[in-house]
């Protein structure tokens, strides 16, 4: 799965620690997920996304997809 | 979350400070087979039990920037009282057991006693596993479990077939979850490294 987490957190002006504070996540879920390291569960997937103010498929795009958009 | 931020301390001075702590194990187990069921042999085995903890908690004070949960906080401050019970009921089974009072039932009593915090650091760990919100932590520490549990029982199987075909002396059981906890210290760094 891809996101785009962290050109969403930067437009903000957000470290990866306020990130993760405002998720209640540690600094290292934060960098996993923005790195693609590690794929969050559908509840923080949709925290993520609330918190932002988009659609889910707005932050996370399928691997499958983004390649055949790309 | 509490940010624990890496100390200013010089460089050599840390690592000094951590080698000391570490270097307590290797000398606990020197202490121990040297003195044997002495007063001495608690001693060490203080410093076998406590110094990885130490040098881990040094470790991560003077080289990491890190975030400490709430829950692993609460998970080491279980930890280490547990450990404190587990030594005080070590040192009392082993009067105990010098004065004669470990025959008959009750004796089965007084030798398993030390064994249940040993069981309760396993379920210290649930409960840590369990209060943990954070996934990725989970996710690590459970890969960290599986691999120190995996390589715990593999080993225990090699070695009581070879102990089974008389090639290698007798070793206690209680061994078995000392050698998971120490694996565990190795493989929990390894893992946090898939997701870094």
């Amino acid at each position: 799965m891809r996101n785009c987490l962290r050109g969403l957190r930067t437009e903000r002006g957000w470290s990866q620690a306020d990130l993760a504070e405002r998720l209640d996540v540690s600094r290292q879920s934060v960098n996993a997920i923005e790195t693609g390291k590690y794929d969050p569960s559908l509840p923080l997937a949709f925290r993520i996304a609330r918190l932002f103010d988009l659609p889910i498929e707005a932050v996370f795009q399928d691997g499958a997809e983004a390649d055949a958009e790309g | 979350m509490r940010a624990v931020v890496a100390s200013k301390l010089p460089a050599g001075l840390r690592w000094t400070l951590v080698a000391l702590a570490a270097g307590g194990f290797p000398l606990g187990l020197l202490i121990v087979a040297l003195t044997w069921w002495s007063a001495w042999s608690w001693l060490g085995a203080l410093l076998v039990s406590f110094s990885p903890l130490v040098a881990a908690r040094l470790y991560g004070r003077f080289f990491r920037a890190q975030d400490i949960r709430p829950a692993m906080l609460r998970y080491n401050q279980r930890l280490t009282l547990n450990m404190v019970v587990y030594f005080a009921l070590l040192m009392a089974s082993i009067i105990l057991h010098e004065r004669g009072l470990t025959e008959g039932a009750l004796g089965y009593v007084i030798a398993a006693v030390p064994a249940l915090p040993i069981v309760n650091c396993l379920v210290l760990m649930a409960r840590w596993l369990r209060e943990e919100s954070d996934e990725v932590v989970r996710a690590m520490t459970l890969d960290a479990i599986v691999w120190a549990g995996g390589l715990t029982l593999g080993e225990a199987t090699v070695w009581g077939f070879l102990e089974t075909f008389g090639k290698v002396p007798n070793l206690w059981m209680w061994l078995a979850p000392l050698a998971f906890f120490a694996q565990f210290g190795i493989t929990a760094p390894l893992a946090a490294r898939k997701y870094r």
